[in-house]
């Protein structure tokens, strides 16, 4: 090789060297600058992604489009270096705040969309929540008994913001719990006016048509909002009111509150749902959708509105509000509208987007709702029945806070009559064939079927034979009776007593539940039945038809029957104790209305067709145009405000009533009721006073008829071995007179073994010897020695007994130990007989009588003797002391005859069939009515 | 008292009776509802905090970042100077040597290891001082000829 080939290799080496020395030079302090570059570049990003939210960021533009490069050298503009800048370099970034995301959603996503579905499918079923195909066009069948559904679903939501955005439903809820607030944009008012519709239309075809009633008010248009819905004008179910007039939609709505507030809402309940409870809906929801333009309503109708809103949902006023600007203090849920159609709302919150639900289709709209008014009105048109007055299952409802029950019809809608705190007692008037039976059947059967005997007595009377509860006691062709039925008294007639009798028991059953309530330290029944789980503490209903009976005359049984009713009727009200009464022509009872502590109680009134004065007349005459079986229930003491017309079904037909006590018998019988019917005459054999006598009693009792009392126990008076104990009946009708004696003799021989009593019968008048015989008949059969005398035999009798007295009272013979009972028929028919002396002795035979009398009870000896008149028991008596008759019976005696031997309330006694007058001087204050056996005698 | 119950003791507790009804604060489905969407809104409010405290972490790296890249920005165009002062001296020295095939200034090597810059600087001067050398005679010879 040459030295300058040498050299030249040298130079080569050299420079290449160099050159690479420069590429290393320059790589190295690039690449450190470009790395430091691209960590600030995915720091940016990162910065960037999640400051402006990674949900939001993913779906950036500007951030899908970046730059695929990063300006390394931005001085060399012509030819910058370049470093690669593509998504995929952040991928490790991204993953880490994917990661991130994910773990903060976790929860939601795996549970959130899942358990909001269950949710609503669980709370909002049917038209509540299904896609309309479903149900559009079928009219509701949901009465309410089965709850209100608590969602209504209105479009599907996503969770912007989560990793994988599932849909769920979205649902408000409304009736009774919330009012819905809509606010829409310009350009999404149509999708505002879809939503309400598709809401009214899942509400309508959810409840049975009736049960929700629609208003409309549009600030901007007459017509036109929701013209979809305007076939159920028809059926009344959608009133539209005038732009203008928004006040009347207002007032009217006011109204409603008020008077569910004042009807429906008593006694402590706070929500028509509350009262309805399981069953029903009583009261319909009303709905009012109120359109606006975005602004503010004028002061008086924004406050109006607010009241509304505030004490609506309680009574079943729901309120959409269309972009109105208003605070509301009540619950609320509110859709507000964007300007792309999507919403958000308050059940969802911020981090939701809902898209609302598809309008539903234009045509099927008006279609659905025709369907839901023609059903309307199929219902309303259709003529209810006694069977629809009755709940599905029987004796469900509790009595706590009162009963209430439907007794009718309007529109279709149950009408009900209510007695609790606040409307204790009730009035019905009707004239005859108005149909007071009628609806006094169709009132106790809803509530007999609704209430169990547990929870509601029933005491039912009726003075005239109009109204026969008969058929709520056993009887002979039907042996069913109706369990509530606790006392039926039919046929009072003139038995005015057993009104006072039926006052007097409530008073003494009020007095007994004061007393228990005391106990507890409580006031009212409600509170007392809640202190007292394990109590029976029914609510007693007492049906008084026909009266106005009990205040038929000036005297004592209408001065008790006035102040029993003052009491019940004042202090009933927290006992639990309800009065019903009834009457054919209520204007004129003195009794009544002239005490406003009685009539103030009665705050139900109802009227059948031509009923006077049972409404607030003459500026609520109601009454006088109510067609035939139609009746005015009012809760407001006849005020018209509170008028509630209805169609009462028939409820005496077969297969009604009837139908339902067997019904409810076979259920649970019971114990049957008492009955008490006063064209009836109690037969001795049957009565439990007399079954209960025994032999062994050392004073023996006497039963001489039945005293006219709820009980329905005997008169009787014991015979002690006392002064007096004798016994009077006064009166001209032997057949009365024979049942007395009889009655009292037999009870008599039940309280002796055989032999042990003599019974002498003496029988002085010949119609009376019949009536001698059998007695004697019966008092043989038993065993006892019974004899019977006539006239002639008398005198024999009452001296030898009188003789016999006389030798015990002079110490001459022993107290004679046998028991001996003169039953005397006729006594003052031998009285010219009994007043001829014994020559021998100078004694008469009435002086022998007045020493049996006198000396005959305190040695077993009584007598139970008939006098035909008061001035002849008077002749056998010595003059002027009357005391040896202790108790006598009279029966067609003037009561002023009977002073001399009673106290002063005799007076104002008057004889009537069938009905004898009982006063025992040494037991009694006043004397008691009573009604005389019958001893078998006849049959 | 309870006819079937025949000590004075109840092994069991008193069972409910049918008619009464437990107090159980029932929760509606509108707060069930609420309390669901609440999951999603609780993991949107935990994200964005998750994301605060990292922009902050991040705000201060970026600017801290920022400083070190005008730093190493500097430095490389102090290191271009320099390469191209050295490349163009070697230029103007291979002048004469006609027969060299004179090439085009290098490429950054960004593959080389990684060490301090200061090292391959000096490399680089070395390397220089070397192809100066290498030219070194003829230039002597030509110096003494000018001189």
């Amino acid at each position: 090789m040459s030295r300058r080939d040498d050299r030249r290799t040298k130079i080569e080496t050299a420079f290449g060297e160099f050159q690479r020395a420069v590429s290393a030079a320059l790589g190295s302090v690039a690449r450190e600058h470009r790395l430091l570059a691209t960590e600030h570049a995915k720091d940016m990003f990162e910065f960037t992604v999640r400051g402006m939210g990674v949900d939001r960021a993913l779906q950036d533009v500007a951030l899908k489009n970046v730059t695929s490069f990063l300006t390394v050298d931005e001085k060399r503009q012509k030819n910058p270096r370049q470093a690669p800048l593509s998504m995929a370099e952040f991928a490790e970034r991204l993953d880490q705040i994917k990661y991130d995301w994910q773990q903060s959603f976790h929860e939601w996503t795996t549970t959130g969309p899942e358990q909001l579905t269950e949710l609503v499918n669980s709370v909002a079923a049917g038209p509540a929540s299904l896609p309309h195909g479903s149900w559009l066009g079928h009219p509701g069948t949901h009465d309410g008994s089965e709850g209100v559904p608590e969602l209504w679903r209105i479009g599907t939501g996503v969770v912007t913001s989560a990793p994988t955005p599932v849909p769920f439903p979205v649902a408000v809820p409304l009736l009774d719990q919330a009012h819905l607030h809509i606010s829409s944009t310009p350009d999404t008012r149509h999708v505002a006016d879809s939503l309400v519709e598709s809401l009214l239309l899942r509400v309508l075809s959810h409840f049975q048509p009736g049960l929700v009633h629609v208003h409309v008010w549009d600030v901007g248009q007459l017509t036109g909002s929701l013209p979809g819905l305007y076939p159920l004008t028809r059926a009344n179910l959608l009133t539209v009111h005038d732009p203008a007039r928004l006040h009347e939609l207002l007032d009217e709505m006011s109204e409603h509150i008020r008077q569910v507030h004042t009807k429906v809402l008593v006694d402590g309940h706070l929500t028509v749902r509350a009262v309805s409870g399981e069953g029903r809906r009583t009261e319909p929801w009303r709905i009012a959708v109120l359109f606006g333009n975005r602004k503010a309503l004028k002061e008086d109708q924004q406050q109006q509105l607010q009241r509304v809103a505030r004490n609506g949902l309680a009574c079943g006023v729901q309120l959409f509000i269309v972009d109105i600007p208003i605070t509301i203090n009540s619950p609320v849920e509110t859709v507000s509208l964007r300007g792309d159609g999507t919403a958000f709302c308050t059940m969802t919150g911020k981090d939701v987007t809902v898209t609302l639900d598809e309008a539903l289709p234009r045509t099927l709209v008006p279609r659905a709702c025709a369907a839901i008014a023609e059903k309307r009105e199929e219902r309303r048109s259709r003529m209810s029945t006694f069977g629809d007055l009755l709940p599905d299952r029987p004796w469900t409802e509790n009595s706590s806070a009162g009963v209430i029950a439907p007794v009718g019809f309007d529109d279709g809608e149950q009408v009900c009559v209510q007695l609790g705190d606040t409307s204790p007692h009730a009035l019905i008037g009707g004239p005859s064939g108005s149909g007071k039976t009628n609806f006094l059947y169709a009132m106790l059967g809803s509530l007999c079927a609704r209430y169990s005997p547990n929870e509601l007595e029933l005491y039912l009377l009726d003075f005239k034979e109009g109204v026969s509860f008969a058929q709520f006691a056993p009887g002979r062709k039907d042996p069913s009776w109706l369990p509530h039925a606790r006392l039926v008294g039919v046929n009072v007639n003139t038995d005015r007593e057993f009104g006072v009798a039926l006052l007097r028991f409530l008073s003494d059953e009020m007095r007994r539940r004061a007393d228990a309530a005391k106990q507890h330290e409580v006031t009212k029944l409600e509170h007392l039945r809640a202190e007292d789980p394990g109590g029976r503490w029914p609510r007693i209903v007492a049906v008084i038809d026909e009266f106005q009976y009990l205040f038929g005359e000036r005297d004592q049984v209408t001065a008790a029957a006035t102040q029993l009713l003052e009491d019940v009727a004042r202090r009933g009200r927290s006992q639990g104790i309800h009065l019903v009464l009834s009457s054919q022509d209520v204007s004129g009872i003195e009794g009544f209305w002239g005490k406003s502590a009685i009539f103030e109680q009665f705050t139900v009134r109802i009227a059948l067709p031509k009923a006077r004065r049972v409404l607030a007349e003459p500026q609520n005459d109601a009454a006088v145009e109510l067609p035939r079986w139609h009746a005015v229930i009012n809760h407001e003491s006849g005020v018209k405000p509170g008028n509630e017309i209805c169609r009462v079904p028939d409820s005496t037909a077969k297969g009604t009533m009837d139908f339902l006590q067997t019904e409810l018998w076979r259920r649970e019988p019971g114990r049957a009721p008492g009955l008490f019917d006063g064209s009836k005459i109690p037969l001795i054999d049957a009565t439990q006073d007399f079954l209960d006598l025994r032999p062994g009693e050392a004073s023996p009792t006497v039963l001489l008829g039945q005293v006219i009392d709820v009980a329905g126990s005997a008169a009787r008076v014991r015979f002690a071995r006392t002064p007096g104990r004798n016994i009077a009946v006064i009166g001209s009708v032997v057949q009365d007179a024979a049942a007395v004696l009889g009655g009292a003799a037999a009870s008599l021989g039940r309280q002796h073994h055989p032999h042990e009593a003599r019974f002498s019968l003496a029988c002085l008048v010949e119609e009376a010897m019949p009536s001698a015989l059998y007695l004697a008949k019966r008092l043989s059969a038993d065993g006892h020695d019974a004899e019977v005398v006539q006239i002639d035999g008398l005198r024999r009798l009452l001296d030898e007994t009188a003789a016999q007295l006389q030798s015990i009272n002079t110490g001459q013979a022993d107290a004679p130990m046998q028991p001996h009972y003169l039953v005397l028929y006729g006594v003052d028919a031998a009285q010219t007989l009994l007043e001829q002396k014994d020559p021998a002795t100078r004694m008469s035979g009435v002086d022998s009588l007045r020493t049996v009398l006198k000396h005959g009870p305190e040695n077993r000896t009584h007598v139970l003797g008939w006098w035909r008149g008061v001035q002849r028991l008077k002749a056998s008596l010595p003059p002027g002391v009357y005391d040896d008759i202790g108790a006598w019976v009279a029966f067609d005696v003037q009561g002023k005859e009977l002073l001399s031997l009673g106290p002063e309330q005799v007076m104002s006694w008057s004889p009537r069939p069938r009905r004898g007058l009982f006063f025992d001087r040494f037991e009694h204050s006043r004397p008691q009515v009573i009604i005389p056996f019958d001893t078998g005698e006849a049959s | 008292m309870n006819p079937m119950m025949t000590t004075m003791f109840e092994s069991v507790p008193s069972q409910r009776q049918s008619e009464e009804v437990i107090e159980v604060p029932a929760i509606s489905a509108v707060e069930r509802y609420k309390e669901i969407i609440a999951i999603a809104t609780d993991a949107a409010a935990r994200q964005r905090k998750l994301d605060e405290v990292r922009c902050a972490e991040l705000a201060e790296r970026i600017a801290a970042t920022q400083h070190e890249i005008a730093e190493v920005r500097d430095r490389e165009r102090v290191v271009r100077m320099g390469a191209a002062l050295h490349w163009e001296a070697a230029v103007e020295q291979l002048w004469d040597e006609r027969w060299l095939q004179m090439v085009t200034f290098p490429q950054p090597d960004e593959s080389v290891p990684p060490r301090p810059q200061g090292e391959y600087n000096r490399v680089m001067d070395l390397a220089y001082q070397a192809l100066e050398d290498s030219l070194a005679k003829r230039t002597l010879l030509r110096r003494k000829q000018k001189d």
